[in-house]
Parts: C-alpha cells; sequence; structure tokens
C-alpha cells in the first residue's frame, strides 16, 4: 500500500498514527511558502533582486517536514536498505535522523516533496537481498527536535572548526542542519532552535573570537537573540548573511543594533517584504547598522557624517608593561616572580617577611552577588573595604589589615590560587630611591574542586628600601571575575610576535618552551594543554607524561585538548 | 603610632579618596579643560601602559580622548605610611568600575597616589588599565 499524504488534513489512511488532528498544525517554518501567490501583489515594489520567487509546482507543493517509516526496516541493514532507495530514487534527498524506531527503520525530509512523492513510490517495489519487498510510508510531521548530547555538540564544534577559514577568518554555518557530516552522524542541529543557536554562539565566542565573517543563510532562523552577544565578544565581526532565513519583522533585528556591520544580507526574509520602498529599507537597516557599506550585496551611498567624529576617536593602543626607570624593570620582576611563587604554594606565612613591621593591606572587589560569577567569592566578600558598600567608619578600620603578621595571617586565610605570570602587566610610575610605586594585574583561577574561576587582580603596593632590600609599606588588592577576554587568554602560550608582559627570565622560558612543544608532540595534545599539563606537574616532564598517559586511558582527557580532527 | 591617630588618619584617608574620586571624574567625564589643576604640575600618568609626563600634557592626554563616562563601582583608600612619605600626607587609591568610551563599555581600574600640596589634593601617580586590553 502507497501512502502519500498531500494535506495532513486528508490523512484518514492506516498507518499514519497521529494525522487526525483536525486541522494542520502551523509549524514556526513551514508556513510562509503557502502564502506564496496571494502576496505578490504587495511584492511590486520591493528591494531589486527579489520579487522572482519560482513557480511552485502543485504536485510538488510538499513543503515543511515529512516523516518516512520503512516498515519491519529494524530486520535490514540501515545502509543497505538507504542504498538500495537511493539506487531507485533519482531526487535528491538527505535523510535526517536516520534511526531505528521501534521496528521501523524512520528519517525525515525536510522541504522536499519531489523525493517524498518518489520514494512512495517505489513502496514495495524496493526488494532486499532476501527477496522481501519493504513497504514506505510519509507522514507530515513536525520538524524533529533532539536536544544535543555532549558528543554531539563536540562533533558540532568540529564541523564548525571545518567550517571556519582562519585566512579568511569566515565561518560558514550556511545551511547547517544540512551539513553531510552532521546528517552522517545523526545529529539534527537546526540554527532555528534557540538551544542550538546557544551552543554555536558560545563555540564562536571561545574558540573564534577573531572572526570576521560569518554566513548563516538558509537556516530558517526566527529570532537573533542569541547573536546579540556577539556584539561584545567579537569585535572583528564585519560581515553578516541572514540571506533565506525566517525574520518577519524589522524589529528582530534590533537585537543586533549597534554591531559594527559594514556588509550585511538580509534578502529572502519576511522583514524585506515590510518596506515600501528601497529608501525605507536601507534607512531601517542604517538606524540599526550605521556602519553598514553593502546591503544584499549592493554598495549603499556613504552615509553623512562629522568630520570631528572621526578625529576625536582614537584611544591609544595598550602597552603591556611601563618602568618610568629601566633599572626597577629587573629588580620588580623577580621580586613578583618570588612573591608570587611563595603566594600560590601553600604556606603564604612566610610573605609577612615582604612588608614593613606597619605595613597596611586591604582587599576591595566586585563580584556578582548570586549566579555562577558569584560562586566561591564569599571568603572574599567578607573582607570586601570596598568605600562604596562600606560606610561605616569603624568597619572601614577594621578591614583594613595592620602589621607584618597580621597581613601574614590575612594572606594565608584567602582561597588558594594559581597565577598566570605571562597575563601580568606591570606599571611602575615612580622609582625613586627611597619610594617606589608597582601596580600589577592579571589573572589567576582559584583552586576549586570543580570548573576553577577564572579571576582578574590588580595590587597596588608601595615599596621602600628596608637594610639591604625592599618592603611593602601599603598595599591594595582589587579582584573580580575575569573578562571573556580574559579567561579565552589565560594561562596560554604568548604569542609569537607580540612582546609579552613581565620578562619572565628568559632561560627558563625557552626551556619550557621546547618542554611544551615536545610534550605536546608527544601527547598529541594542543600546545596550551600541553603547558597546563607540565605546569600542573612542576614541570616534571616524566610525572606530566605518567598522568596524561593515566587520564587518557580512563577517557578523562577532553577531545577539545587535542587538534581537531579534520572529517 | 598610637591607635587613635591611625583611626583619623584612616578615615581621613577615605573621606578625602571619596571627595578626590567625585571631583577627579567629574572632571574628566565633563571639564577636561580643568583636570591639569588635580595633577601636580610633574604629575605621571600611565594609561594602559602608555606615559604622560606633566600635569599640562594629562590635560591634553584626556582632551584627545574620545568622549567618557565612568561609573566607578569600587572604591579603596589607604593613608600611605609615614615610613614611606615621612609627614608629607598622602593617600593611596584605587578605584574600578566600567567606562564608556565612545560607544563601548570596558572594565577598568586605575590606581592613584595624591598627596597635599599648599593645602590642595594633588596626583603624583595615576595608573589608569582596562581589565583586557582590547584586541
Amino acid at each position: 500500500m502507497v501512502v502519500v499524504q498531500g494535506h495532513w488534513r486528508g490523512n484518514k489512511r492506516g498507518g499514519s498514527r497521529g494525522g487526525h488532528g483536525p486541522r494542520r498544525p502551523q509549524y514556526k517554518d513551514d508556513d510562509t511558502e503557502m502564502t506564496g501567490s496571494r502576496e505578490k501583489n504587495r511584492r511590486q515594489d520591493q528591494y531589486k533582486r527579489r520579487g522572482g520567487r519560482p513557480h511552485v509546482n502543485n504536485t510538488n507543493n510538499r513543503m515543511g517536514w515529512y516523516k518516512a517509516m520503512i516498515k519491519d526496516g529494524v530486520n535490514y541493514d540501515r545502509q543497505e536498505v538507504l542504498e538500495n532507495i537511493r539506487s531507485l530514487v533519482h531526487e535528491p534527498f538527505i535523510p535526517v535522523l536516520y534511526e531505528v524506531e521501534g521496528r521501523s527503520l524512520v528519517f525525515y525530509l525536510e522541504d522536499n516533496g519531489p523525493a517524498v512523492q518518489a520514494i512512495s513510490e517505489i513502496s514495495r517495489r524496493l526488494t532486499m537481498s532476501n527477496g522481501d519487498k519493504l513497504t514506505i510510508f510519509f507522514n507530515r510531521s513536525p520538524p524533529p527536535n533532539r536536544p544535543l548530547t555532549q558528543a554531539q555538540q563536540e562533533k558540532v564544534m568540529q564541523v564548525m572548526s571545518a567550517h571556519y577559514s582562519p585566512e579568511m577568518k569566515r565561518l560558514d554555518l550556511k545551511n547547517f542542519h544540512n551539513d553531510t557530516t552532521l546528517v552522517k552522524e545523526s545529529i539534527f542541529c537546526p540554527l532555528y532552535r534557540q538551544p542550538n543557536m546557544q551552543i554555536v554562539v558560545n563555540i564562536i565566542m571561545e574558540h573564534i573570537p577573531h572572526v570576521e565573517e560569518i554566513d548563516l543563510s538558509h537556516n530558517k532562523i526566527t529570532c537573533l537573540d542569541e547573536l546579540e552577544r556577539l556584539m561584545s565578544s567579537c569585535v572583528n565581526l564585519h560581515r553578516l548573511s541572514l540571506k533565506k532565513n525566517k525574520l518577519t519583522s524589522p524589529d528582530s533585528l534590533d537585537k543586533l543594533s549597534g554591531m559594527q556591520i559594514t556588509d550585511l544580507t538580509l534578502e529572502d526574509n519576511p522583514l524585506c517584504d515590510r518596506f515600501r520602498d528601497t529608501e525605507s529599507y536601507i534607512s531601517a537597516v542604517r538606524k540599526r547598522f550605521p556602519k553598514v557599506l553593502y546591503l544584499d550585496g549592493q554598495e549603499l551611498p556613504k552615509p553623512i557624517g562629522f568630520e570631528v567624529d572621526e578625529e576625536v576617536t582614537k584611544i591609544p593602543k595598550s602597552i603591556p608593561t611601563y618602568f618610568v626607570e629601566p633599572n626597577a624593570q629587573n629588580l620588580v620582576t623577580v621580586f613578583l616572580q618570588e612573591y608570587y611563587k611563595i603566594f600560590d604554594a601553600t604556606d603564604r606565612l612566610k610573605l609577612q617577611e615582604a612588608y614593613s613591621q606597619h605595613a597596611l593591606l586591604s582587599l576591595s572587589c566586585n563580584f556578582p552577588e548570586s549566579g555562577p560569577g558569584a560562586r566561591f567569592t564569599s571568603l572574599y566578600n567578607a573582607e570586601n573595604r570596598n568605600l562604596k558598600k562600606i560606610t561605616n567608619n569603624e568597619r572601614r578600620y577594621k578591614l583594613v589589615v595592620q602589621g607584618r603578621n597580621n597581613i601574614g595571617k590575612f594572606l594565608s586565610s584567602l582561597p588558594q590560587t594559581n597565577h598566570d605570570l605571562m597575563s601580568f602587566e606591570v606599571d611602575v610610575p615612580l622609582a625613586e630611591a627611597n619610594l617606589m610605586v608597582v601596580v600589577v594585574s592579571g589573572v589567576y583561577s582559584q583552586i576549586a574542586d570543580r570548573n576553577p574561576p577564572i579571576r582578574s587582580f590588580k595590587r597596588t603596593m608601595i615599596i621602600i628600601p628596608e637594610g639591604n632590600g625592599y618592603c611593602i609599606t601599603n598595599e591594595q588588592l582589587y579582584l573580580t571575575n575575569a573578562t571573556v577576554d580574559q579567561i579565552k587568554k589565560a594561562f596560554k602560550e604568548p604569542p609569537a610576535k607580540d612582546p609579552q608582559p613581565v620578562a619572565v627570565p628568559n632561560v627558563e622560558a625557552q626551556q619550557k618552551e621546547t618542554m611544551v612543544l615536545k610534550f605536546s608532540e608527544a601527547s598529541g595534545m594542543l600546545p596550551c594543554y600541553s603547558l597546563q599539563c607540565l605546569e600542573e606537574n612542576g614541570w616534571d616532564f616524566d610525572k606530566a607524561a605518567a598522568v596524561f598517559t593515566k587520564l587518557k586511558a580512563e577517557n578523562k582527557i577532553p577531545p577539545e585538548y587535542f587538534p581537531p580532527s579534520q572529517p | 603610632m598610637a591607635g587613635e591617630t591611625e583611626r583619623t588618619q584612616i578615615s581621613f584617608a577615605c573621606e578625602s579618596a571619596e571627595d578626590f574620586t567625585k571631583r577627579y571624574y567629574e572632571y574628566v567625564d565633563k571639564m577636561r579643560h580643568k583636570l591639569s589643576k588635580l595633577y601636580l604640575e610633574a604629575g605621571r600618568l600611565v594609561w594602559n601602559g602608555n606615559v604622560v609626563e606633566g600635569n599640562t600634557m594629562i590635560q591634553k592626554f584626556y582632551e584627545d580622548l574620545p568622549t567618557s563616562m565612568h561609573n566607578v563601582t569600587c572604591l579603596d583608600a589607604q593613608p600611605v605610611r609615614s615610613e614611606a612619605v615621612g609627614q608629607q600626607s598622602t593617600i593611596q587609591v584605587s578605584t574600578a568600575g566600567f567606562v564608556t568610551l565612545k560607544d563601548r563599555k570596558y572594565p577598568f581600574s586605575q590606581s592613584f597616589l595624591v598627596t597635599v600640596k599648599d593645602d590642595k589634593w594633588k596626583v603624583v601617580t595615576d595608573v589608569f588599565r582596562f581589565q583586557s586590553a582590547p584586541a
């Protein structure tokens, strides 16, 4: 029996459970094509190059989703069945989520009426090697909905990596859910579903924040909320294609308002038809994306601005260190290294020797009061002397830690840490014989059993000579959560070219570098994770290798620690 | 140093820092032409690692920056110990928060050494940094 249901409504035949609903459900992503011809008059005046919508042949007018059920398919080899179908059906099709369901094999087809028709026609003609004939039913279906598992998310990341061109800084996510690798792996990741877009945006922010171009065309996207997050972390994102999606209202662009996009493609979205004329379309786009020079591939007339605007916008480039007195550099660098070596070790009491007898120390911090950013912050908050919050004079007094011994105890009471020396930025604005000011900032990870948080710190110290050495008389420590950018760079190897802050003694640094490369080669892990592994094992190569081998054997090393395999 | 003097000094440092920062950020955001008055003549600004020497150059540096809006969310202050500065009243001030420069918002922190000259608070050194350097 061949059952081809043209419309959900007329579905009264057997083998089509669930098809008896009185009305065709309105699935977000399959209703626009149905209105095609009636809309025509309103579209007379639309923006150039659109309008020529292909006429949809009636017999093939089966847009939206269909679910195929191959009866008793569980008895046969999946691949053989699929190859068999392909050998008889010449229409191209992509079987989404091809899998076993009960006794049947099932898959979904999207917007592919001709294939639905063609496959239906071979039902019961399809002969397997043992002589059995297969029955295939089709039913209209809502789009499949499967949350991605952790393993699938990792696969998605690999596929994204394969779609990213580092030279062009271009990420191609066109028609993403039909990517051949994803289809083959039975992963269905349509970007019009918010959780999937969230995963994809997280991956972009974390791994390719320097991306300059993203192609999101042909994804049936209806909402841009998730993309908003790219604005702050991907400041180089200048080209964006949203062509052929399902954005219905110009207001849906508001989420991305202010993005520094110069080249934007919006054509083939319902919202394009909402404008009287080209001018109002361009103006609505410019209102949200003032930098746009190209819209839908066409160069726009230059916007009129003011010359002064450009003149005063320059922000001086950051320089990682400043030493008023070059001779101070060595002294301060060595001091900081020693200091943080002890600070990160278990016994901080020794640090009190770095302070003068009557030294003062205070801590202030900015942490969110709740949410993930507030994890493990209570010890800090208890000592927070932020004068914006602490207004009582007595509290203000008590929160200043006074004297060498108290400072030693105080520092010991703070959470265990691991500082990233390569992140340090050091400024020494004053270095006179009797007085030196040192400001050092950077990141550290706060030791914790799970997901140790990365913090940003800044220490301001006043240092004077004492005996043969130096000591601190005043110190202020400021702590807050690291920015996304800081987290990304934390505990990574420095880029080859850029000069890095704090000159860690070179011999040692070079040795470590060689060791990291060697370790990376032996383990196959990315250099940054090799560095981490070595660091955590006190730069003992053999010990680190043993730890790695053990974790590897236990399958505890996440796949992202290795270079993505090219599918 | 006696306990009471200690308390007085600490509370004096806090109040002075509150007055100072209020005025300082008001000048930077709205009255940059007055900014040189807040620095010692030989004051020094280190802005994201860029050094600017002398109060008139510092004012000019700020006048060339895009318009700013500082939102200070954290403030801390201490009296600098006499071992370091003798009888010269000096305070150490740290601030942190967000600054909007042109259209972008950056988390920042800033450390000042502020001393008294002719009965007026003047900045000796001023170290400003974004929490993370823009790419």
